[in-house]
């Protein structure tokens, strides 16, 4: 299912500008949008929702506009909302039955499979009659998933799905993530964690101050920041130096010193050896270094 | 675009939501318990619940339904502004919210959820009231009842407070502001607006008459059903604002479209509705107006009188229609070409016959103006036949009340909750009921004019009737009755009557003839739940029956004139008012009492638990009486205490804010005298009520005393207050004073016949007057007739001692005292001896009645024996005396009784004094044996003085008393309107249960005063409130200053001994300070109380009290005396 975006701009009352000229072309498969936070991300998600009306700017899927075709457009959608923690007082299954209820589950006893079938798949099974209240933060927001997921949309827009999760977490839901490609969907997934999308997103568009920045495979956004990315052996009184000059994407503790991942223009003398860019290194660079000289 | 499948997922889950909220649980599970409570304890045998919620089964549903409701209501907006604050607080809601679904869906999903959830609670309240009628009740349960109050009560309020809640919540998006604000639009409506403009505003139902009578069904249907409807679809109008208004974004333009259209037309529906319901309510009003303009015009148009007037009328569905064959006589100095009649206006004239020819005729609202073939000479008769149909309209009954009494609430008595509703006539399909002032056939003139209102007109008539129904159905009216064929029958009255009643119903007839009158009870089948308990009294019954009519006979002194006595069932929605210028009211007619459905507002009519409470109490004492003698005391208390007692218009835990206020009388005493007697006069047409007025005091209880002790003042002394400054004559042409008129008419109409009978002689001017009265039966009696009588027997001419009964605004004014109380020798026997002195310095000559009471045992006295009543049943032996005392007299009074009287009672009648009523506790009887019994009346040697010279009073009611006192009343309480405290009142009663702001004035005989015994009162406190009385002091020196002490308790205390005054606290100002004094009351003597001796120069004197007591519950300020030694 393509998702066209032209266009599109979202002025709060205040005046704020959320979105500015966003053009987009999504495909199938995973997308990853990615951003730093106030970038614009959960505007442009909540726009895809329905639950905002953008100021301007067209958006379609397929050949449905998202505007005039409502109806049609929340019956295909599913949505994980950035913040999914607080429930009326239902059971797990019970909310889970609800969302499918409204997703056109109509049939009870298709809905009860679906149901169990879902709560089986994001393992909440054994906690179904738990009210939703009370399960974890992770299960919340496999339960999250659970409700996105079920009555087979055929788009699912998830945002900043694993912000607070502990790294337990976060590894089964990028699992989930990545088991959601296997089906015929387009998935939009928010967010400014890199990892949360480095192996699955077919395409990525960078969101900046409200704009596209980048938009593309993420191969090519790693090619950018090849010959720009390095490591150093640094000792501890270096690495305020180092801070300043560089982009740090990681410190790890090394011998005497520190094993520190940068990346940056040039090496500007240091000692240091080029490395392999990850997606990770790619964004932080493009971010730090390539935005500001487009501006 | 309306998905049901959606709306119902959406309200699953809110009924599941709310179902686990602890919030509604506690609060169903309190309504439950409670109403499950109250529906055990008003069934219950153990209880001693008012037989009106238990009379009529449709109470229970209705009370159960309208306590819950006033509480859902409230419950309701909390929960309803909730769903909003918690759809914005939950980020889940997002995903709901891009659900397809339409915002319509979501909304009345929602809604649907709440209500289904209240509806159920509702249907489990009605269920448990249910269950407890089924075991407990004493009549068939009301199942209809059970269905239509949840409809018309709760689901209006529950939709419209939904809507409202919603519709702020989303204009507002603050739950907590949202909260406030209709929590205020709450109060408003119940407290402030409640039944106002017709109770439009009471969303609650609160105010509207839900009464359902098992005999009619609801009163007004029509109305409820509009009423309920505003509200209902109010609410619907707001939710489909809401559906506009909800914070997201819309799904479905068609849906958009219905909501906003729907949105508007329903507001418009339900402006159209009030619009049709106030213009029903204002219709009604102005048909009235019409009506008494139109009396008013044709007031002075000479009127032929009726002779006869024999009617045919056919009840058909719910139409009538009748030929009223009529003969009048111009009885009139004038020629008449047009006769004025008049018809209810919702029955329309068909056409007027004469002689076989027809007459021309015109309606105009009431009036009926038929135009003979020739003009009606002086002493011509004519006979003529009305033929009309068609149905009452209600509206133009009672045009001579006040529109705020027509729209005052008519709630049941012993069961506030319960709002009847009024309903003056039934033209129904299986129910009849036509009184006379619906004016169901042709009346003879124009009727009630404001500018005349006492020249009503009493015709005696030569009645016949026949009625055809339908064959299951039975007719009622006065006269004999015979059964001419399947549901026809025909009534021929055997005396001329003031007027006709027709009744039809589904009835059920018990009768019994006792000394050639035939009592007869007309009950609507099934509702018979006494017989089973006077199995026993067979032939008892006739005795019981004799007794009380030997009783009021020997009362009155006058025969009763009818054949036939019917008690008639009527619906619990027939009301009636009080007329100016008769004692009767609508209620009672010509041989027929209309007793309200299944005599819901009589305690006595409580048969079974009464006679449950006997068996108790006799088994506590060890009493022995029979079933006989218990079923006889029960049925006498029933018979006496509505047939011949006078109605009360003081209701317990109400605000007696009128004290004219009205209340039904089923008294029969109208068949006495007023539908047989008329003193025909067109200088006082009043005169026939006045003596009405007599008449009807003979039957009369004294309201109990603790009423007056509560109310301030009785109606009697209000109407002195009001008669020294206005005449009777102004005072009855004064539309709004019109409670008061009536009361104004009864006892100066009293006054005047004991002004005759004081005159004439007690004993004979009863017997003169009752044998004129009997002679004149069913014909008028002319006053110059009435005059030239007691010329001739007494020879005295009444006429000038009327015109100034009818003119005058001076009045008497009474001084007592020089009180002697002893035992004195006459002949061997020790009698009883009471002196006293009576001074009217006034220029207007009076009248006192003057009681002895007997000394009662303890237990035997109490505070249901009144005061301010003239005569109380049951005290025979107590010496009842009436004094003239002539402008300014001064008499000694010597009283001797055989019995020792506990108190003296002067009851000034039409005076200055306040109170009225002069009591005066006698000490013990000490033999004196030189005293020679005096019994009589002689000159007073000197009069009884208020003031000794050289002394210097300041009573409360004196320029020099002032009051002050620190502000209170917290802000809240001075916006909301005290409904406690009449600030416009003169005197107020002391109402126990109440907290007094200021220092209010009170009445009561034991308090100083010249004519008005008086004191301000207040709280006992800590001494923030304070009094002075400043007197003008000429001559400097020592004085001895006194405080006035009475000691009042409430009537209910049986000796002001057992009560705790406490002390009062006074400054006394003088020329070396201040000095500070104190008055233990309950050690001193009531009077005068020397607070100290004070040298004082020329200029103003103060002495203050304040509200500082350690005991009691009110500090009282009378009079402070200075004396110059």
């Amino acid at each position: 299912m393509n998702i066209t975006i032209k266009g599109l701009d979202m002025v709060y009352r205040n005046g704020k500008r959320a979105l500015d000229s966003v053009d987009l072309e999504i495909g199938g498969g995973m997308f990853g949008l990615l951003g730093p936070n106030g970038a614009g991300k959960t505007t442009l998600m909540k726009i895809l929702v329905t639950l905002m009306k953008p100021s301007s700017g067209d958006v379609r899927v397929g050949e449905l506009d998202l505007v005039r075709n409502r109806r049609e457009i929340r019956a295909m959608l599913g949505y994980l909302p950035q913040d999914f923690r607080f429930f009326s007082k239902l059971k797990t299954w019970e909310f889970l039955d609800y969302v499918a209820s409204l997703s056109g589950l109509r049939e009870k006893k298709k809905r009860k499979n679906a149901v169990d079938e879902m709560l089986e798949q994001v393992g909440l099974f054994d906690v179904r009659d738990r009210m939703a209240g009370k399960l974890s933060g992770g299960m919340k927001r496999r339960l999250g998933i659970a409700q996105a997921l079920i009555g087979s949309p055929r788009i699912i827009v998830v945002d900043e799905p694993t912000t607070g999760l502990d790294p337990e977490e976060r590894i089964r839901f990028r699992n989930l993530i990545a088991d959601m490609q296997h089906r015929d969907v387009t998935i939009i997934l928010s967010t400014h964690i890199v990892g949360d999308i480095s192996s699955t997103c077919n395409d990525v568009a960078l969101l900046h101050e409200g704009r596209v920045v980048y938009k593309g495979a993420p191969e090519d956004l790693v090619d950018m920041a090849r010959g720009h990315s390095w490591r150093f052996e640094a000792m501890e009184s270096e690495l305020d130096d180092i801070k300043e000059r560089f982009s740090v994407i990681s410190t790890i503790p090394s011998g005497n010193g520190w094993e520190v991942d940068v990346v940056g223009d040039s090496l500007d003398g240091y000692p240091g050896r080029e490395i392999d860019p990850d997606l990770e290194h790619a964004y932080v660079y493009f971010m730090e270094h390539r935005i500001p000289a487009t501006h | 675009m309306i998905s049901f499948y959606n709306i119902f997922t959406v309200a699953k889950i809110e009924v599941r939501t709310l179902l686990r909220s602890w919030f509604f649980r506690i609060f169903s599970a309190i309504a439950i318990i409670f109403l499950g409570f109250w529906d055990f304890a008003t069934l219950s045998k153990v209880t001693h619940s008012p037989w009106a919620f238990r009379g009529i089964s449709s109470t229970i549903p209705y009370v159960s339904i309208m306590f819950l409701n006033s509480v859902q209501a409230v419950i309701a907006v909390f929960l309803a502004s909730d769903f909003l604050k918690r759809d914005k607080k939950l980020d889940t809601t997002e995903v709901v919210y891009m659900r397809s679904m339409t915002n319509g869906d979501y909304v009345f999903g929602k809604t649907f959820g709440i209500l289904f959830v209240f509806l159920i609670l509702n249907v489990m309240v009605l269920a448990l009231s249910l269950i407890m009628q089924l075991i407990l009740a004493e009549v068939p349960v009301a199942w209809t009842a059970y269905l239509i109050y949840p409809l018309v009560i709760s689901l209006p309020t529950l939709v419209f407070i939904l809507g409202l809640s919603f519709f702020m919540m989303v204009l507002i998006r603050n739950q907590a502001v949202t909260f406030i604000v209709i929590l205020g639009y709450i109060a408003t409506t119940l407290f402030f607006l409640a039944g106002k403009f017709n109770a439009l505003f009471d969303y609650m139902a609160y105010n509207v008459p839900l009464m359902y009578s098992s005999i009619t069904g609801f009163g007004d249907i029509f109305t409820l059903l509009l009423h309920r409807g505003i509200y209902l679809v109010l609410g619907m109008s707001m939710i489909s604002f809401t559906i506009i208004l909800l914070k997201r974004l819309p799904q479905s333009r068609a849906m958009t479209v219905v909501s906003r259209v729907s949105a508007f037309a329903l507001l418009f529906l339900a402006i159209a509705m009030m619009v049709v319901y106030t213009g029903n309510i204002r219709s009604g009003v102005k048909l009235r107006k019409e009506i008494v303009s139109l009396g008013n015009e044709l007031s002075d148009t000479p009127v032929p009188t009726p002779v006869s007037c024999d009617i045919k009328i056919v009840h058909k569905n719910s139409r009538i229609s009748a030929e009223a064959s009529l003969t009048v006589t111009n009885d009139t100095p004038s020629s008449i070409d047009r006769i004025v009649m008049r018809l209810n206006p919702g029955l329309e004239v068909e056409k007027v016959l004469s002689g076989g020819g027809a007459l021309g005729f015109e309606r105009e609202k009431q009036i009926l103006y038929i135009s003979p073939s020739k003009t009606i000479d002086p002493g011509d008769t004519l006979s003529f036949i009305v033929s009309y149909s068609g149905t009452i309209d209600e509206d133009a009954c009672y045009p001579y009340i006040l529109e705020e009494d027509r729209a005052a609430v008519s709630r049941l008595e012993h069961a506030d909750m319960i709002n009847i509703g009024k309903r003056y006539s039934f033209v129904g399909r299986d129910y009849v009921l036509l009184t006379p002032e619906t004016l169901w056939y042709p009346a003879a003139g124009p009727g009630y004019s404001s500018e005349h209102p006492e020249n009503h007109r009493r015709d005696f008539i030569d009645f016949s009737l026949d009625v055809t129904t339908a064959p299951e159905l039975q007719a009622v009216s006065q006269g004999y009755a015979e059964t001419t064929g399947e549901g026809r029958y025909s009534f021929k009255p055997e005396f001329l009557l003031p007027s006709l009643t027709l009744s039809i119903g589904n009835f059920e007839y018990r009768s019994i003839e006792v000394d050639s009158v035939e009592y007869g009870l007309y009950i609507i089948e099934g509702h018979d739940f006494f017989s089973d308990n006077f199995t026993d009294l067979g032939d008892t019954i006739s005795t019981l029956i004799r007794d009380l009519r030997n009783e009021a006979e020997l009362k009155l002194g006058l025969e009763y004139p009818y054949r036939r006595l019917t008690l008639l069932e009527v619906p619990i929605h027939f009301h009636s008012y009080r007329q100016l210028w008769s004692v009767a009211q609508e209620t009672v007619q010509p041989e027929i009492v209309l007793l309200p459905e299944k005599g819901l507002p009589f305690r006595s009519v409580d048969f079974r638990r009464i006679q449950r409470r006997m068996k108790r109490r006799r088994e506590r004492t060890n009493e022995t009486t029979s079933a006989i003698e218990d079923q006889s005391t029960i049925l006498t208390s029933f018979l006496s205490r509505t047939l011949l007692a006078s109605a009360s218009n003081f209701r317990f835990g109400q605000n007696n804010d009128n004290p004219f206020a009205f209340s039904p009388s089923y008294n029969i005493f109208p068949n006495f005298i007023t539908f047989t007697n008329k003193v025909d006069s067109e200088e006082w047409p009043i005169l026939t009520m006045a003596m009405e007025a007599f008449y009807a005091g003979k039957l009369e209880e004294s309201s109990p005393s603790f009423v007056r002790f509560i109310t301030g003042l009785s109606p009697e002394e209000r109407v002195n207050l009001a008669l020294s400054e206005k005449t009777l004559e102004k005072m009855i042409s004064d539309v709004d004073k019109r409670d008061m008129a009536y009361y104004a008419i009864k006892t100066k109409g009293d006054y005047l016949f004991l002004l005759m009978k004081s005159m004439l002689g007690e004993k004979d001017f009863d017997q003169f007057l009752g044998e004129l009265l009997q002679n004149h039966r069913f014909r008028k009696l002319p006053v110059d007739t009435l005059v030239d009588e007691i010329r001739g027997r007494f020879g005295f001419d009444i006429a000038s001692q009327i015109k100034d009964w009818y003119d005058s605004v001076e009045l008497p004014g009474y001084l007592s005292g020089m009180v002697r109380s002893y035992k004195v020798l006459d002949g061997d026997r020790e009698r009883y001896q009471v002196t006293l002195t009576i001074s009217n310095p006034e220029p207007s000559d009076g009248l006192v009645e003057i009681t002895f009471r007997r000394r009662r045992g303890p237990g035997r006295g109490g505070f249901m024996r009144g005061p301010f009543g003239r005569r109380s049943q049951g005290d025979d032996e107590d010496l009842v005396r009436q004094v003239r005392i002539n402008a300014g007299e001064n008499l000694d009074l010597g009283f001797v009784l055989d019995y020792q009287p506990g108190t003296v009672e002067i009851n000034t009648l039409i005076s200055k004094n306040i109170p009225s009523v002069i009591k005066v506790n006698l000490p013990e009887f000490e033999l004196e044996k030189k005293a020679v019994p005096f019994d009589g009346q002689r000159p007073a040697q000197r009069p009884v003085s208020f003031i000794e010279p050289g002394e210097i009073i300041v009573d409360n009611e004196d320029p020099g008393f002032m009051q002050e006192q620190k502000e209170t009343k917290s802000l809240l309480k001075k916006m909301l309107p005290d409904r406690g405290v009449d600030e416009d009142e003169k005197y107020h009663g002391m109402v126990y249960w109440k907290n007094v702001s200021g220092w209010l004035p009170t009445t009561n005989s034991k308090f100083f005063g010249k004519y008005v015994r008086s004191a301000h009162y207040t709280n006992k406190g800590d001494g923030d409130k304070k009094v002075s009385w400043n007197a003008e002091i000429a001559d400097g020196g020592f004085h001895d200053i006194y405080y006035y002490v009475s000691k009042i308790s409430p009537p209910w205390h049986r000796r002001s001994e057992e009560q705790q005054f406490g002390k009062n606290h006074f400054l006394i100002h003088h020329d070396d300070g201040t000095e500070e004094t104190e008055i233990d009351l309950d050690s001193a003597e009531e009077g005068w109380n020397f607070l100290g001796s004070f040298y004082i120069s020329p200029g103003t004197a103060t002495v203050e009290m304040t509200n500082k007591s350690d005991k009691g519950r009110f500090v009282t300020a009378d009079a402070v005396k200075w004396i110059k030694r």
